[in-house]
């Protein structure tokens, strides 16, 4: 059938193997034996970097055409083997996601692999195929109001970057040329980083070294300082359907808000009319806490605002909360006090209804 | 050294104990910073009646909601779950705190805290009135309402047929009283299982469990349900689509043909145009769809319960006036089941089975759902291994054969909702289950 032995073929030259070594790690079994799964994390290639929505489109382009393989004959041949692929983008990163049969290793390596170092980027594909995946994939995320809240507010927090949108909302145009530049630049060894799960390590580091992967070239993008982060912005985007509020800020000591996001979470529950959501968004290079209320009743939103608040200024007794921070997010110690003078809020949907920054 | 030692032991398989007063106990280890214990009943919607249709939601959900605030603050996370065949209550937390979940457990479920929970009127009242409006607002979802529907009329006035978290106008009038005689007649020892999922020791679980004091007695039996041809058309045409579910009476869980079943289902998949690679799919109706622009999305199932189950397709297509030729496409090429499938198919089909059932990433919490139907329905829970050797077993033939007796000339249920005025009327449908000529 299909051989996994000749879709090693197109293995690297000497001179490429010369570059980086790609970093490995392995993560918790979190599926069945029989079953592997790798994770391609490209660092630094997610929309935070290059100008916004590219990240979300060369994101997309992943699994595509390449050099040596039509998509179609990829998608038709994982079909056989028993293997899925997914790409995504975050603000970091582009996640190259693949769960396939343990056997079919090295045929997944050496597809990962091509994507980052022979993806074509056909004019075609782009009208065809890649932008009315990511229009679907941005409708399906502007349906929430929440969504839209939590992009304005990163807006807020960090301006560009971070605070740039994460999908293609269609405001700029981009040619195939430039989302293969960005590839370009941002697909390099030392930004990728390989999660395997259920994979024995040496036969991956081998197939690695045999794959596309040792040609890909060694400088990566220029390491990121850390970002500038703003407080005290407001920002009220009127529109249908739900109404949503969020308030949040950039910070430092996590421990800390991961109580305050507990203590949150037991003083103002979501009721069914009513999605609360709060925690703390981390990445490579900064972190965000925030706290979001959704609902089709504005009053109810403009409430449990009002109260998030006011907790916000002044949140006494936190320690008590320690175990629950520690169910929701991994982390344990922080401060038994907060006291939050300046934030950033953001109103969204039926905003007559909900307070002003300053009447909070 | 966490991730190390998970890879090392590699996953255990769940291990089930059913004590001298018939109570079961069932672990499994889920690599997870958190884990999952619950009480789960085997008597989700299938235990009610027409007069008393979602006692058994409402009663998850009041006692998980008697512990809900004031055990957050010991980081546990008390919640409920529903199915057609299962209640359950469940306590999540952060590993390592197996004893503060043990003792909210308590808090919530001794024989004296479930009394003066369903001695609070009031607390009753107000969870009744959040069932309803839960119920109300799954009708409001089209996909969520079909399949239901579907449900409902393929084995009509059976125990099958109510929907599975109660009917809105009667689980809004439910009283104290409902919920403690069906607490009393199925939260019986024989009929519940103790679930730890994640990082929970089966001894010390064995150990808790040996000294919960529920009540005895004769495990109660279900009526076995009965499919029949029939449909259920709520036409709205206020909806941007339309949504149609269509089932032959499908395999049980203990079936012998239960991956027949499930490997005949992934022949033709699932499709949905939102993924970029909806034109690249292999299978012959997913060609025909994408071709024609036939359907926006469709999903192929083969859903079990305890005697019973359903075959068959739901779509969503915003081309309404081609509803037609989707649903005749369809259901011509489920006929090719029975007479021409390749070989080809079959093992893109076992492949794809396999990834789906077993590389599918669990939380604790979804673990221990399906471990307590797993423990509770068939007594047992299929190890990776005994799930790949049963879907390599599937033969060409074997499917040829099932789809022969189970498909070809077969009677359907037909649901639809939505703009469904092209939805052909149910014998023009039906006679698509068997062909004039191959």
């Amino acid at each position: 059938m299909l051989s996994k032995v000749s879709s090693r073929s197109f293995s690297s030259s000497a001179l490429a193997r010369a570059s980086a070594p790609i970093k490995i790690t392995s993560a918790p079994l979190a599926v069945s034996p029989a079953v592997s799964s790798l994770k391609v994390i490209v660092n630094g290639a997610g929309s935070k970097s290059g100008p916004a929505g590219l990240a979300h489109l060369t994101s997309t382009f992943s699994f595509l055409d390449t050099q040596s393989k039509s998509a179609l004959r990829l998608k038709r041949e994982s079909e056989f083997l028993g293997g899925a692929y997914k790409s995504y983008v975050t603000r970091d990163a582009i996640v190259l996601d693949a769960t396939f049969l343990k056997e079919d290793l090295p045929y997944f390596v050496t597809a990962l692999g091509s994507v980052l170092t022979e993806s074509t980027y056909k004019p075609h594909e782009l009208s065809e195929i890649v932008l009315p995946a990511v229009k679907a994939t941005y409708n399906a995320a502007v349906s929430s109001a929440s969504f839209i809240a939590l992009e304005e507010l990163h807006a807020l927090s960090f301006r560009k970057g971070l605070g740039s949108p994460l999908y293609f909302d269609g405001t700029k145009s981009y040619s195939v040329e430039d989302i293969s530049a960005f590839a370009k630049s941002a697909f390099t060894a030392d930004a990728v980083e390989i999660v395997s799960s259920n994979v024995t390590e040496s036969d991956l580091q081998s197939f690695i070294a045999d794959s596309a992967f040792s040609s890909l070239p060694a400088s990566g993008l220029a390491s990121s300082a850390k970002p500038a982060t703003f407080v005290g912005a407001e920002s009220r985007i009127r529109s249908a359907g739900p109404t949503a509020a969020a308030i949040g800020l950039p910070i430092e000591d996590a421990s800390t808000y991961a109580l305050l996001s507990a203590y949150l979470t037991s003083e103002i529950e979501s009721t069914l009319s009513t999605q609360i959501s709060t925690s703390i968004k981390t990445y490579k290079d900064a972190s965000l806490f925030y706290f979001v209320a959704e609902s089709s009743s504005s009053a109810e939103v403009a409430a449990a605002i009002k109260k998030a608040a006011a907790a916000l200024k002044s949140a006494k007794g936190l320690a008590k909360f320690a175990k629950l921070a520690q169910f929701q997010t991994g982390l344990t110690g922080g401060k038994d006090t907060v006291s939050v003078s300046k934030f950033n809020y953001v109103a969204v949907g039926d905003i007559d209804a909900l307070p002003f920054a300053d009447e909070l | 050294m966490f991730s190390k030692r998970f890879l090392s032991t590699s996953v255990a398989k769940a291990k089930i104990t059913q004590l001298a007063n018939g109570l079961t106990v069932a672990t499994k280890s889920v690599p997870s910073s958190t884990s999952t214990i619950g009480l789960y009943s085997a008597a989700g919607s299938r235990a009610e009646n027409p007069y008393n249709s979602g006692v058994s939601t409402l009663l998850g959900s009041v006692l998980a909601k008697s512990a809900y605030s004031s055990s957050l603050a010991s980081g546990v996370i008390v919640s409920s779950s529903n199915s057609k065949e299962t209640t359950g209550v469940t306590f999540s937390f952060a590993n390592g705190a197996l004893s503060d979940a043990l003792s909210v457990f308590e808090k919530t479920l001794s024989t004296k805290a479930v009394e003066s929970t369903f001695s609070d009127a009031e607390l009753i009242k107000s969870e009744a009135e959040k069932a309803a409006s839960f119920s109300e607002s799954l009708e409001e979802k089209p996909i969520e309402r079909v399949l239901e529907h579907l449900t409902s009329t393929a084995f009509q006035s059976t125990s099958l047929a109510l929907p599975t978290y109660g009917k809105a106008e009667t689980v809004g009038t439910l009283e104290p009283m409902d919920l403690t005689s069906f607490f009393g007649k199925y939260f019986i020892n024989s009929n519940l299982a103790l679930v730890g999922t994640g990082d929970v020791d089966h001894e010390k679980l064995i150990e808790f469990a040996s000294k919960l004091t529920f009540a005895s007695g004769v495990k109660p039996v279900t009526k076995p349900a009965k499919f029949l041809g029939s449909e259920v058309r709520l036409r709205d045409d206020t909806l941007p689509s339309a949504y149609v579910a269509i089932a032959a009476k499908g395999e049980s869980v203990l079936s012998p043909n239960y991956y027949v079943a499930k490997v005949a289902a992934k022949v033709n998949g699932s499709y949905s145009t939102a993924s970029p690679f909806y034109k690249l799919q292999g299978g012959k109706l997913a060609d025909l769809v994408s071709e024609y622009h036939l359907a926006d999305t469709f999903s192929h199932f083969s859903t079990s319960y305890s005697d019973t189950g359903l075959w068959g397709f739901v779509t969503k297509s915003s081309n309404i006036d081609n509803l037609d030729d989707l649903i005749h496409f369809t259901l011509k090429d489920w006929g090719r089941l029975s007479t021409s499938i390749s070989e080809a198919e079959i093992e893109r089909a076992k492949s794809a089975l396999k990834v789906e059932l077993l590389g599918t990433e669990v939380t604790p919490l979804e673990a221990s759902d399906k471990l307590a139907s797993d423990a509770l329905v068939s007594g047992f829970e299929a190890s990776a291994a005994e799930i790949v050797s049963r879907i390599d077993k599937v033969t060409t033939s074997d499917v040829t054969k099932w789809a022969q007796a189970t498909l070809y000339d077969q009677d359907i249920a037909v649901s639809g909702t939505g703009q469904i005025e092209a939805l052909f009327d149910y014998n023009r449908i039906r006679n698509d289950m068997s062909m004039m000529r191959w």
